[in-house]
């Protein structure tokens, strides 16, 4: 086969320029389509301006609606917060709470009076036989610390925390002797010492209670059965009878002192000798200048405010205490924790709980 | 560009940093102190800085300051203004506490505002324990006076310095550097009039001075007739034994007689002047046999004990001389309530939370974004104004000043004054205050940790403040004496445990309340007008400790209030009776020469002695006599002055009854008490030497067995022991005494 027939040159040439022209004519078909795109977008960019700008134009039109809603959520706000404090000050008033359910249990032969809490509420004493007192954090921050009692041949039987100070106080009764110390509490810098504040014979001394200032301690007084309440200074060597009683408790302000005769709790105001009747009961304790709880035969717990006459007496709800009775409760000194001493029977204890408002 | 910056660092450096070259001195520094520069940490000294310009005059300021650099010229300076002529010298005196040279200081000389020379302060340091200053010839006289301290005093030394009689002062407060001053031989009668009334002036104050005359020596004795009045003339022998027998149980006495000033005389006698106190030893303290007899020393120890001085010596409390519970409580202007630092805090906050972002983002949406550099600061302007505007009228309205001042009576015509006082001026920068009425004022500004002597004095009582930074108060403290202040009568008389009698205010004060202090305890007797009467009956109070408030307690403004007064009150309490009174009268010790609100708060006191009963008898009642540690053994601590901590030991207090000046017929002390009845108590007795150990739960009574018990130094002593481990806690035992008054 020739050259030229395999090849035909003009022909080749021809066919070159004209599928050349073809793509050329594709390119420019293809082209269009780019500008079509840019067209397109342009007209939906243009699009989306006109929109916007109606948005913009409607914005102005619904302005008010706007400022409203804001209005609403700020009400809605508000509303919650005052519901919020109002069912919060509800709550702080009215109910009291166990928080701290079973902090302790104690054998059942410790007594109610062998357990008290610390002013601030924060940790609880108790006596552990023979000699030993025991403090307990009721956080849990420290470990429990044990407190060495003088040595004696006495059994200790109640204890009282201090207001203020760093101590306690302790009733020891030994034999025909009764006995009470007062017990620094150890710390960093300071080793635990005991001071005897009072000792007499032929008598009982039980449930000591520090005056607000720790200047003086009440304690009830038995001899030959008949049941006082004698005051002791802790700063001088004088002691006076305040009055015919057990179980004193001074109020905060002092100028009240509670205690029970013949079970009812009475309220005697210090200056003037005045005695008020506030109800069945025992083991008064104060939770404000002039409000006390106390415990009722019942075992509930009984709330009184003294500043009103007649005086103002209710039964305050224990929630999840789970209807146990009451045997005492007991104001830390600052009011705002309750420890609560009730009986279990299954095994038979002496449980310690907290509450709160 | 760079070289351009190396310059003007180097032109900021050389202004800045560089310290200006001080002005060629030619001035002479000398600095000296009274009386052989011996002081009392727990007194007032005088530095004396003597100036003596050689060529030319200098005419600028003496600044006693802690910093010595020319910086800061006008900053925690105590200035004085002085003209010295060339040739001539000048003396310049600056009175302060002695604890304030504890630290470092430097005699500044400025002129024109230039340093032209600096001079540290070199001056011995304070001595913290008891002074005896010793004017004899002879150089080791009173040597003996190094006196045995008891366990209360143990560790703190006894300085004795032999001082000249031109080194002595002529104002009586500068005697306060020391507790006793023994003068004996022909020397005292050198001193010159002016240095005997200071000494008088002194002891009246409550001062020890002994003075020792041996046959003829009349000049010791004649200074001092009006208060120790001693026959001159009367010289003769007196017979060793018997002389001394009372005040020592050696068995070895030195036999034979010794030369006396006054043959009828004993001894020993003692005096009580005002305050304070004179004993007069009737021979030459450097006479043999005793001068170099070996008890001689002990010899001392009883006597000063027997007659009251060693009690005055070493219960000498301590009084801070910074005047601090004076100086808080004056703080507390009545009607300046500055502001809570928690408003700063919320302003501040305020600002920068609140306002500075609102105007941020306000200014962003008008878009003005840019104007924030103008407008934040502009509204921080007005912020800061109107704080200002609003703000001080709430502070306060006018200048003000609160002055609080403690007067203490010794006799009808002479009394102390102490004063602290907090100056507030409201729109100027510049004061005086003049402290006319009083012997020394020293102006102060709280510095970093403490207040700091700072400002300008003239004279030692004109204070001068300058430049005082807005509302920034300044303060001034002073004593002095006041005449004819007039005194409380005071009748009172302990019977059983009650005290009777009646209180009288002779004094120039009415008081607001008035108290009957009685050693721990403080009884009010309510408001008491000049030449009003008050009759007292009070059961006492058998303390074991004062009664300290209520421990850890925040306390209220209120309360805060209250506690800073009953610390004024307490500051000068003492195991002594006392009659104080309390009131707002105007009393101007340190007066502000600007018109200004003056309020004052003054306790007016006066110890007093109590009385004899019908019988004759003179009860000291518990609290009110001194007791100390005479020795402890095993685990002995103490957390209070009054309770004692005993672990498997023992401690033995001392029982001093001899401090009354009573002759003593009845000691008790109440160990039936409680609190004593868990420790083995045993009493010494001095004529067996042994101890007797005491029923558990009786109270201890001694008045037959009195000579028997009580030992030389007239205490008596007293063992407690606690045999096991755990901690007890022992009161201290305090007691009583009965007696008589016994003629010197």
């Amino acid at each position: 086969m020739k050259e030229e027939d395999r090849i035909p040159r003009d022909r080749t040439d021809e066919q070159t320029v004209t599928s050349l022209l073809s793509h050329l004519q594709e390119m420019r078909q293809a082209v269009p389509v780019n500008y079509q795109l840019k067209t397109e977008l342009k007209k939906q960019l243009l699009q989306r301006m006109k929109e916007l700008e109606l948005q913009k134009t409607d914005s102005v039109v619904v302005k008010m609606p706007h400022s409203r809603k804001k209005l609403l959520r700020v009400c809605a706000a508000v509303m919650i917060a005052a519901i919020t404090v109002g069912v919060y000050s509800w709550w702080e008033k009215d109910v009291l709470a166990v928080d701290k359910q079973g902090l302790l249990t104690l054998p059942a032969h410790t007594t109610e009076e062998q357990v008290d809490i610390d002013p601030t509420g924060k940790e609880v004493a108790y006596l552990v036989s023979p000699s030993v007192i025991r403090t307990v954090s009721v956080d849990e921050k420290k470990h429990p610390e044990n407190i060495s009692l003088p040595a004696t041949d006495g059994e200790y039987r109640a204890l009282s925390w201090a207001n203020h100070n760093e101590q306690v106080a302790v009733v020891e009764q030994s034999g025909k002797q009764a006995r009470i110390w007062i017990v620094d509490i150890p710390d960093q810098n300071n080793v635990s010492s005991s001071r005897l504040l009072k000792e007499e014979e032929n008598v009982t001394y039980h449930s000591p209670a520090w005056s607000p200032g720790d200047e003086t301690i009440a304690y009830t007084r038995i001899k030959d059965g008949v049941e006082e309440i004698w005051v002791s200074s802790t700063v001088s060597f004088q002691e006076w009878k305040l009055a015919e009683g057990s179980q004193p408790e001074w109020s905060p302000d002092g100028r009240f002192l509670a205690y029970t005769k013949a079970g009812k709790v009475q309220v005697m105001e210090v200056r003037t000798g005045n005695i008020s009747v506030l109800g069945d009961g025992k083991w008064p304790s104060w939770s404000q200048n002039a409000a006390l709880t106390y415990t009722s035969p019942e075992g509930g717990l009984v709330e009184a405010q003294v500043d009103e006459k007649p005086f103002a007496s209710k039964e305050l709800e224990l929630l999840n205490l789970f209807g146990e009775q009451v045997v005492r409760g007991s104001w830390s000194s600052e009011g705002n924790q309750l420890l609560v001493v009730h009986r279990d029977e299954q095994p038979k204890s002496l449980v310690i709980s907290l509450a709160s408002r | 560009m760079r070289g351009k910056w190396m310059l003007f660092f180097a032109v900021f450096w050389l202004l800045f940093s560089v310290k200006p070259v001080e002005a060629e001195s030619n001035i002479e520094i000398n600095v000296n102190a009274p009386l052989g520069g011996l002081s009392k940490y727990n007194a007032w000294t005088r530095v004396e800085v003597n100036l003596a310009p050689q060529e030319t005059p200098f005419h600028g300021f003496v600044d006693l300051t802690k910093d010595k650099s020319a910086k800061r010229l006008h900053e925690s300076a105590w200035r004085q203004q002085v003209n010295i002529e060339a040739g001539k010298d000048a003396t310049i005196t600056f009175d302060m506490p002695s604890q304030v040279l504890l630290d470092d200081w430097y005699v500044r000389l400025t002129e024109n505002g230039q340093v032209v020379q600096v001079e540290k302060l070199r001056l011995p340091y304070p001595k913290d324990g008891r002074t005896i200053g010793v004017v004899h010839q002879g150089g080791s006289a009173f040597h003996f006076l190094a006196l045995q301290p008891s366990q209360v005093t143990k560790g703190i030394p006894y300085t004795i310095q032999n001082l000249a009689v031109d080194k002595l002062p002529d104002s009586a407060w500068l005697y306060q550097n020391l507790d006793v001053l023994a003068m004996g031989s022909e020397l005292v009668g050198s001193l010159r009039a002016e240095q005997v009334n200071a000494i008088r002036d002194w002891v009246q104050t409550g001062g020890l001075l002994i003075l020792s005359a041996g046959p003829g020596q009349d000049e010791v004795v004649e200074p001092f007739q009006a208060d120790m009045p001693v026959e001159t003339g009367r010289s003769g022998q007196a017979n060793l034994k018997q002389a001394i027998e009372r005040y020592t149980d050696e068995k070895a006495i030195p036999e034979g007689s010794l030369a006396v000033f006054n043959r009828d005389l004993p001894l020993f006698s003692a005096k009580a002047v005002g305050k304070g106190r004179i004993l007069f030893v009737n021979y030459d303290v450097t006479a043999e046999p005793l001068a170099s007899w070996q008890h001689n020393s002990q010899l001392w120890q009883n006597v000063m004990m027997q007659h009251g001085a060693l009690s005055q010596l070493e219960n000498s409390p301590f009084r801070d001389q910074m005047l601090h519970p004076f100086l808080e409580l004056s703080k507390q202007i009545p009607g300046v309530q500055t502001p809570a630092p928690v408003w700063m805090v919320v302003l501040w906050c305020g600002y920068i939370v609140v306002i500075a972002p609102v105007v941020y983002l306000l200014l962003k949406r008008k878009g003005r974004r840019q104007w924030a550099w103008g407008v934040i600061p502009v509204t921080a302007v007005f912020m800061t104004v109107g704080i200002y505007l609003f703000g001080k009228p709430l502070v306060v309205k006018s200048s003000a000043s609160y002055e609080i001042s403690e007067v203490q009576i010794v006799d009808e015509q002479l009394a102390q004054t102490r004063t602290a006082a907090t100056f507030l001026a409201v729109d100027q920068n510049q004061y005086d205050i003049d402290g006319q009425s009083l012997m020394v004022a020293l102006p102060l500004s709280m510095g970093k940790n403490d207040y700091v002597p700072e400002g300008i004095t003239a004279g030692n009582q004109l204070i001068s403040f300058r430049n005082v930074p807005y509302l920034t108060p300044k303060q001034a403290i002073g004593f002095g004496t006041l005449r004819d202040a007039g005194s409380f009568t005071a009748h009172l008389t302990v019977n059983a445990d009650h005290l009777q009698g009646s209180v009288t205010n002779h004094t120039r004060f009415s008081m607001e309340s008035a108290f009957v202090e009685i050693g721990l305890q403080r009884i009010p007797i309510g408001a008491l007008a000049i030449g009003e009467e008050k009759q007292v009956d009070i059961r006492l109070d058998p303390l074991l400790m004062p009664r300290t408030g209520e421990g850890n307690k925040i306390l209220s403004p209120e309360e805060r209030l209250e506690q800073l007064k009953e610390n004024v009150i307490s500051f000068s309490r003492e195991n002594k009776l006392r009659v104080i009174g309390v009131n707002t009268e105007p009393l101007p010790l340190l007066s502000m020469q600007e018109p200004h609100l003056a309020h004052y708060w003054n306790v007016v006191h006066q110890t007093v002695r109590l009385e004899a009963d019908e019988k004759g008898m003179v009860t000291y009642p518990y609290g009110l006599l001194g007791i100390s540690v005479s020795d402890t053994s095993g685990d002995v601590d103490s957390n209070s002055p009054y309770l004692w901590e005993l672990g498997k030991g023992s401690i033995t207090f001392e029982l001093d009854a001899a401090g009354t000046g009573l002759k003593v017929e009845r000691l008790t002390v109440p160990l039936d008490l409680s609190s004593f009845r868990p420790f083995h108590i045993e009493v010494f007795s001095q004529r067996t030497g042994k101890w007797i150990a005491l029923k558990r739960g009786e109270r201890l009574v001694v008045d037959k067995q009195l000579q028997e018990m009580m030992t030389p130094r007239g205490t008596l002593l007293l063992r407690f022991t606690h045999h096991a481990s755990p901690r007890l806690t022992l009161p201290t035992p305090f007691f009583q005494v009965e007696g008589r008054e016994q003629a010197w």
